[in-house]
């Protein structure tokens, strides 16, 4: 896999990832820096993020709808995933992503 | 610049509105893009009609704002502190209530504290305790026959508006969204409670004994509040009740999230075929309760109902 890696000129995209509201208690720490390869989207970053913190599956995942839980607002450098692409917005290396629920206390 | 950067720049389109600044907030139901500024302005502006269609003040109205320390009532707040700058005769209250839920209420009249003060609002608080002689956590741990939100739904809303009265406000303006609407109209729906879809109004009704509650927020999604909030860096509230999940609520809430991404513009449907079923009635009040003497459906009323006093 690395040799592969290499070959194909793998280059790491470093992404800061930051959970709030119950995402934060149920992944037990309001930050983490998570490695992907170059070209990955923010759909390939979320199953990286449960792969870390299988915690988190429960309450971000929608598996009706096979996403990321609607009820949740996705920030990609403080724009709102769906003013992008989507799960599908490509991430580039140094993006803040702020995952921030919906349904707070009140 | 890598081709993912490059890939990102040129996804994020001008702002609809102004045309110039890039959009960071896409509306599914309206197909807009908008930029930060914009976004304010179109919550502000919406905030303002929904004011105006219903009559919701009048231009020396005192207002009691329900403060939770959630993302709604602290957008509300800021926004009604906003719109009633243009009127000097207006003026704001914060009201608070502190249902006794340790580690989760505390919190948030903490945060809502600090921001009545940052905009400069009086801010009185009542508690359960000294209402109803018991806190929401001792509800929750007796033997009861209704879920806990039962409870604290009845005796919030006397709270809140025991705690208008006590600041001598004419209007109760509380922080729910078209989320909260919607999701009220299915429930009913559901339970058959077709006495409480009569009173589904968003502008309230003036009642003999009660403060005329509001609801600004109305017609403004969950998602656009906590947007709002985010954006303009308001402290709120971040976890969910340690009750919440006992209510049938949460299953609507779930189920009208995924219609709306299914079909955006759902909660909005569902809001206005409220408005559309109600009646314009009193909401079945008639009477008085007989042991408090508050306005009420029956001979008692559901706070003294809930709290076993029967007289």
């Amino acid at each position: 896999m690395n040799l592969y890696r290499l070959w194909r000129g793998f280059v790491a995209v470093r992404v800061n990832v930051r959970l709030m509201g119950v995402l934060r208690d149920a992944a037990g720490l309001p930050d983490i820096r998570l490695e992907v390869e170059e070209g990955s989207s923010l759909g390939d970053m979320v199953d990286r993020l449960i792969e870390e913190l299988p915690g988190l599956e429960d309450v971000l995942i929608d598996r009706v709808l096979d996403s990321y839980a609607p009820n949740a607002l996705v920030l990609v450098d403080g724009v709102e995933a769906s003013n992008l692409e989507g799960s599908s917005t490509s991430l580039r290396d140094g993006s803040t992503l702020v995952f921030l629920p919906v349904t707070h206390g009140g | 610049m890598r081709w993912a950067e490059m890939t990102l720049n040129t996804l994020i389109r001008s702002c609809t509105k102004c045309r110039r600044a890039p959009s960071v907030y896409y509306r599914p139901y309206s197909g807009e893009r908008l930029c930060a500024a914009c976004f304010n302005d179109s919550l502000f502006e919406k905030v303002k009609k929904t004011v105006s269609k219903y009559n919701m003040f009048e231009y020396d109205s005192r207002i009691a704002v329900g403060v939770s320390g959630g993302k709604d009532s602290l957008a509300m707040l800021r926004l009604l502190h906003e719109l009633e700058r243009d009127r000097p005769y207006a003026e704001l209250v914060a009201v608070c209530v502190d249902e006794g839920v340790k580690g989760y209420r505390d919190e948030a009249l903490s945060l809502a504290e600090k921001n009545c003060r940052k905009l400069g609002v009086e801010m009185h608080t009542v508690g359960f305790r000294e209402l109803f002689g018991e806190t929401m956590d001792e509800i929750a741990a007796r033997e009861r026959e209704l879920g806990t939100c039962s409870y604290c739904g009845v005796f919030r809303r006397r709270a809140l508006d025991e705690a208008a009265k006590s600041v001598d406000a004419d209007r109760l303006a509380t922080g729910h969204n078209l989320d909260d609407m919607a999701q009220s109209v299915l429930l009913n729906v559901l339970r058959g409670d077709v006495m409480r879809i009569d009173s589904f109004h968003p502008g309230g009704q003036s009642l003999e004994g009660f403060v005329r509650r509001v609801k600004p927020l109305c017609e403004v999604p969950e998602r656009e509040t906590t947007f709002y909030a985010y954006i303009n860096g308001l402290e709120f509230q971040s976890l969910p009740c340690p009750y919440a999940e006992e209510a049938m609520r949460s299953d609507v809430r779930r189920f009208l999230n995924r219609m709306e991404v299914k079909r955006p513009g759902t909660k909005f449907i569902v809001y206005q075929t409220g408005l559309k079923i109600r009646g314009r009635g009193d909401g079945g009040v008639v009477g008085r309760c007989r042991i408090c003497g508050s306005p009420s459906r029956g001979d008692l009323c559901r706070v003294c109902e809930l709290s076993g006093r029967t007289g």
